[in-house]
């Protein structure tokens, strides 16, 4: 690390272009496996991927979706890079793309998002309170019944609270990828579950006697990512599609 | 930086591994054109009399349709390879545009040498098309594979359109090949036995690299 002369580097000590030569010589290192010039150049170029992203997009959960979307391609894609050329086109050709996706995204979705709400995942019965971490029967088993691939997708974004980029690392998949399978996963889930809530509550609950009791729904709170919340946005739309 | 990317980009630090950049595209571009060069000696070297290469100037159509197979094996190429690096849209898409206008041209060739002849040509012998067609796509393979690994170790935003780009090139290399080795010169047998090579490796090969891509890149 200390040959790359990390540490003291601001983008305003330095002139642009010594900058995008100091961004070069960190991305050279870390495609030799410096992990320690590699956390300083994901650090050094984070506020740069953010200011372009919040320049396009202006919704909080939406643009930390894109900018982790653009981290995590600038991860994948990081021998693509060629240090003879300049790093700044590089990276900023990777944040455009993630930012058009997010676009094409929202285009596809349209109104499709459905209303899947992840309070109502937990089962409320067994703590007195929501916790994520222990579902309904009906849940589990509607999760257990799902392709292994979807439900590590869902049980990744929902149950486990990661950020699609997180969760995608996670997998070893494309952040796209990620999306698809939870994206279908949910629709798995919404069709299996469809009747096993009555007037919001769990049947099974009811069965138990101890269902209203419990009617303060807090917060999932192992979701706590901002970008998880524009994932529950997502799954919204399935819902809709389904009551609809 | 939120909590959340905090984490993200710790995560990524750890699945750290050291890479190796891929090659410069100038050497990919060459190493998948002297692959399709290679296997075309090859082809023609095996042949007693390549018939083909000596009636180039005879027939313009016969000519056009070679140019035609020609810039589509190198711009599809060049648009495929620059599909998988960031920064290079712009090669990428001219590349590509480039390669079917060259795939166009000669197919509007063919087509209106077709239509001067009255159409009524009892064309080639019977299986010629399909004879051809098949040994363009099974010299198609290699070229494939190495364009298609090309694209693969890059980073591409448009895997469907890079995976295209790539199977097309590498069956314009496959028709190219045969081109200079097969002799008939009848508009048809062009068409149907030398230009269709590049739409159905095109055809064949985009959904299955598409959906490889879209897997592990965007």
């Amino acid at each position: 690390m200390a040959g790359y002369g990390t540490g003291q580097l601001t983008a305003e000590e330095r002139t642009r272009g010594e900058f995008e030569a100091q961004l070069s010589l960190w991305m050279k290192a870390a495609q030799a496996g410096d992990s320690e010039v590699y956390r300083e150049l994901l650090t050094a170029i984070q506020p740069k991927i953010r200011a372009v992203v919040r320049s396009k997009i202006l919704e909080e959960a939406a643009a930390e979706d894109v900018i982790q979307n653009a981290l995590l391609s600038i991860h994948r894609g990081r021998r693509t890079y060629r240090s003879e050329r300049p790093f700044g086109p590089w990276m900023r050709a990777i944040v455009r793309n993630s930012i058009i996706d997010h676009f094409r995204d929202r285009k596809r979705k349209g109104d499709r998002e459905v209303e899947f709400i992840p309070e109502e995942w937990a089962d409320e019965s067994e703590s007195g309170e929501g916790n994520a971490e222990v579902l309904a029967p009906e849940l589990g088993a509607a999760l257990a019944s799902l392709p292994d691939k979807q439900r590590e997708a869902v049980t990744l974004i929902q149950v486990e609270g990661l950020s699609v980029a997180e969760a995608a690392l996670k997998a070893n998949v494309s952040a796209g990828a990620l999306k698809v399978r939870a994206h279908r996963g949910y629709r798995a889930l919404a069709k299996l579950l469809k009747g096993a809530r009555i007037d919001g509550e769990w049947k099974s609950s009811e069965a138990a006697g101890r269902a209203s009791s419990t009617s303060t729904a807090s917060s999932t709170s192992t979701a706590s990512s901002a970008s998880s919340t524009s994932s529950t946005s997502s799954i919204s739309s399935i819902s809709n599609s389904t009551k609809g | 930086m939120t909590h959340s990317t905090d984490h993200l980009i710790s995560g990524l630090v750890e699945d750290l591994a050291p890479v190796r950049p891929v090659w410069p595209m100038r050497i990919a571009v060459v190493a998948v054109l002297g692959v399709a060069a290679f296997v075309a000696v090859c082809v023609l070297v095996s042949q007693t009399e390549p018939v083909g290469v000596k009636r180039v100037f005879q027939e313009k159509v016969y000519l056009v349709t070679g140019l035609g197979l020609f810039v589509l094996a190198v711009s599809g190429t060049i648009g495929a390879i620059a599909s998988g690096r960031p920064g290079s849209e712009q090669i990428e898409n001219r590349g590509q545009i480039l390669g079917f206008i060259g795939l166009g041209v000669a197919a509007a060739a063919c087509g209106m040498s077709m239509i001067s002849l009255g159409l009524t040509l009892s064309s080639s012998p019977a299986g010629l098309d399909g004879m051809c067609l098949r040994s363009a796509l099974k010299i198609s393979v290699l070229p494939a594979l190495v364009v298609g690994g090309f694209v693969a170790r890059g980073w591409t935003h448009s895997p469907f359109r890079a995976g295209l780009a790539a199977f097309v090139s590498a069956g314009a290399m496959g028709g190219g090949v045969i081109h200079m080795s097969c002799g008939s010169l009848q508009p048809q047998h062009l068409l149907l036995g030398h230009l269709a090579a590049p739409v159905l490796t095109g055809l064949v090969g985009f959904i299955p690299l598409g959906i490889w891509l879209r897997h592990s890149h965007a």
